[in-house]
């Protein structure tokens, strides 16, 4: 699940990053249309502001040579009203976009033209078939042409005419100028265009202008763009594997369009290339993810079977404790209670003192047994942490007092002095009183085993410190040598272990007392100097 | 109703009624044994080493106690216990469990809420296994 949600998070921001690099692609596109159609319309504004300013100058309004005009100069000759010619030379330097400025009569003759050498090239007089000649007459106002091929100089120009009124408002002529393109196309150089982008101009009856396809290299694209672009709407759109930016241009009486072109997989190269690497990435990253996926899970299979396996093991062994506990135990009731039904006086016969003794001897040793079976068992349960504790507040010197008279009779028949020594009176503490008597009876018994055979001395007590209980176990016994100490409360641990020792018991009772005192929150330490005795003290909260 | 009375420290006596105990258990030398005990101390033991057996021992008559052995083949005492808790009749007997597993805590303390009497666990020392059903008359009787 979380390797399809990282899929899905880096296919998104992946998108995101194509989506942006699309976006930067189309910006740009965007901002190079808005400077070439701000360049154009400012460069034929400038134009057309020319020829409206100059047609109101006095010298324009005048056509008093008209008479001169002839089929052989194709207007009046060079001579001849020279105020406007060199109004037109001066146009014509100051405005070199210009390729000639012309003049013309009401009626479609021409005038004069300048440059001169280029009237001489006219091949004929009157021009009432140009659109222009018609728009002008139509409008009465300033009007550009379609683009045309210039009878002279055999190139593509546009005219600019305007009418020219004299003060009565009469119509005597038509002033204007025809523009080379060149600005055109040094506007389209001036932008850094993309690969392979082509620019085209329309006129406003969707004609071209200037097309810098020369090739043909780039596919045809829906042509109502330029119809849109004429009707003044401007976009970027994507259709038939190109972008296709149009917007209309439009100077005083301009009204054209603009088209760029590009195919797509040139515009968009670098999101392509960011595209093919995201998607490598994403799928090294998935090839990656799906192996590591595959490792866990057969990690993690290997590891639900070891934890079933652990768990099972753990409920044989649970099992196997409760069997061990029933079935070593049972047959221990009959022995007990036939031995008791033996030793008892009067009960089932009586026994002689040999075989009295042979029966207290069975006696104890199933005691013994029985013994050592309860503390493995209880060992067993501080392992696994399932011993229970029963939280009970008693007094702590009653609780003495019972281990007083309990140990009475075995201290007197073993002739060992058997102290308590209780500054304690009334203060009680909550805990487990079977256990802490275990734990009493584990460290008395073990006393009871080193102290010497005569004027052996044990005493326990407790004592408030701060904010625990100290309960201690003393012995005048030989004592505890220091090195040994700290392996003392280790299972089946015991000091002496040379075949021949004294002592016996299971070598459980110290870690069992560790175990209890230490699960009600306490601690348990020995102390002794190796040779004169030793105490055992544990603690537990208040 | 019989009463005995007992010498106790030499100088009281304490009076105890002849108790009636059905002991259930698999293991015959333990049922024998308790049983003899009884006897011997003046009281009335009735034995099943079955559990099947044992409920029926239980349905029909009315022991003063009933010691069950938990861990037995085919009918178990855990077995025997949800008989009786099912048709209500767990409470008419004092049931104790007595058994020799050591049975986690919270196992008892569900089985005690079934309706179960006490539990001891063996091996007992005979004489207080005595002296505790006894002492369960005694503070019946009082």
């Amino acid at each position: 699940m979380i390797e399809i949600a990282i899929l899905i998070t880096a296919f998104y921001f992946g998108t995101q990053i194509i989506d942006a690099e699309k976006k930067d692609t189309i910006a740009k596109l965007s901002n190079r249309v808005t400077l070439l159609v701000k360049n154009t319309e400012t460069q034929l504004g400038s134009a057309v502001n020319l020829i409206e300013v100059t047609r109101n100058l006095p010298i324009i309004k005048n056509t008093n040579d008209s008479s001169y005009i002839s089929e052989e100069y194709k207007g009046i000759p060079e001579n001849f009203d020279l105020k406007k010619r060199t109004l037109a030379k001066q146009i014509l330097k100051t405005y070199p976009e210009f390729e000639f400025i012309t003049f013309h009569m009401p009626n479609g003759d021409f005038y004069m033209m300048e440059p001169y050498s280029d009237q001489l090239n006219i091949t004929r007089l009157n021009f009432a078939d140009r659109d222009w000649y018609k728009g002008v007459m139509d409008t009465e106002a300033t009007y550009v042409s379609e683009v045309y091929n210039s009878t002279t100089l055999k190139r593509n120009v546009v005219a600019i005419r305007t009418p020219v009124f004299d003060d009565s408002g009469a119509l005597i002529g038509i002033w204007g100028g025809s523009l080379k393109l060149q600005f055109l196309q040094e506007s389209i150089e001036d932008l850094i265009l993309e690969k392979n982008s082509r620019v085209i101009f329309y006129d406003q009856y969707g004609k071209k202008i200037l097309d810098t396809d020369t090739t043909t290299s780039v596919e045809s694209f829906p042509h109502h763009f330029i119809d849109d672009a004429l009707s003044g709407q401007q976009g970027i759109v994507l259709a038939n594997d190109l972008i296709v930016a149009y917007s209309p241009i439009s100077a005083g009486p301009v009204n054209w369009g603009l088209i760029i072109l590009q195919p797509q997989h040139d515009a968009f190269l670098g999101t392509i290339i960011t595209e093919g690497l995201i998607i490598f990435m994403l799928i090294t990253f998935s090839i990656i993810l799906a192996f590591a996926s595959y490792f866990v899970y057969k990690i993690t299979q290997k590891n639900t079977r070891l934890v079933k396996e652990i768990e099972q093991a753990s409920e044989h062994k649970d099992e196997f404790s409760a069997m061990i506990s029933h079935e070593l135990k049972t047959p221990l009731v009959p022995i007990i209670g036939y031995c008791k039904m033996l030793t008892k006086k009067d009960l089932i016969g009586n026994l002689n003192k040999e075989q009295l003794e042979a029966v207290e001897a069975i006696t104890r040793n199933v005691k013994r047994l029985e013994r050592l079976i309860v503390d493995i068992l209880d060992a067993r349960k501080l392992d696994l942490n399932k011993m229970k504790f029963v939280k009970e507040e008693f007094s702590i010197s009653e609780f003495l007092a019972k281990i007083e008279s309990n140990y009475k009779n075995i201290m007197n028949e073993k002739g060992i002095q058997f102290v308590i020594n209780s500054t304690i009176k009334k203060t009680t503490i909550t805990a487990d009183e079977n256990r802490l008597r275990q734990v009493f009876d584990n460290l008395i018994e073990n006393a009871i085993k080193f102290v010497p055979q005569s004027n052996g001395k044990i005493t326990i007590g407790a004592r408030r410190e701060n904010y625990v209980i100290l309960f201690y176990v003393t012995d005048n016994g030989t004592g505890i040598p220091v090195e040994k100490q700290s392996e003392l409360f280790h299972k089946f641990y015991q000091v002496d272990t040379t075949i021949k020792r004294n002592a016996q018991g299971s070598g459980l009772g110290l870690s069992i007392c560790k175990g209890i005192i230490e699960t009600m929150g306490g601690a348990i330490w020995v102390e002794s100097d190796g040779k004169n005795g030793t105490t055992f003290y544990f603690q537990l909260p208040l | 109703m019989v009463f005995y009375a007992q010498k106790v420290f030499n100088t009281t006596y304490t009076l105890y009624e002849v108790m009636k105990i059905l002991l259930i258990d698999d293991n015959k030398d333990i049922t024998e044994m308790f049983s003899k005990y009884l006897k011997l101390n003046d009281h009335e033991c009735h034995t099943s080493n079955d559990g099947r057996n044992g409920l029926n021992m239980i349905e029909n008559q009315k022991y003063d106690a009933v010691l069950l052995d938990l861990a037995m083949p085919n009918f178990s005492g855990i077995d025997v216990i949800h008989a009786l808790a099912e048709k209500n009749k767990i409470r008419n007997q004092k049931v104790i469990i007595f058994t020799a597993s050591s049975k986690p805590n919270n196992d008892l303390d569900e089985l005690i809420q079934m309706g179960v009497h006490s539990c001891l666990t063996k091996p007992m020392d005979p004489d207080e296994l005595i002296s505790y059903l006894e002492n369960l008359e005694v503070k019946n009787i009082e």
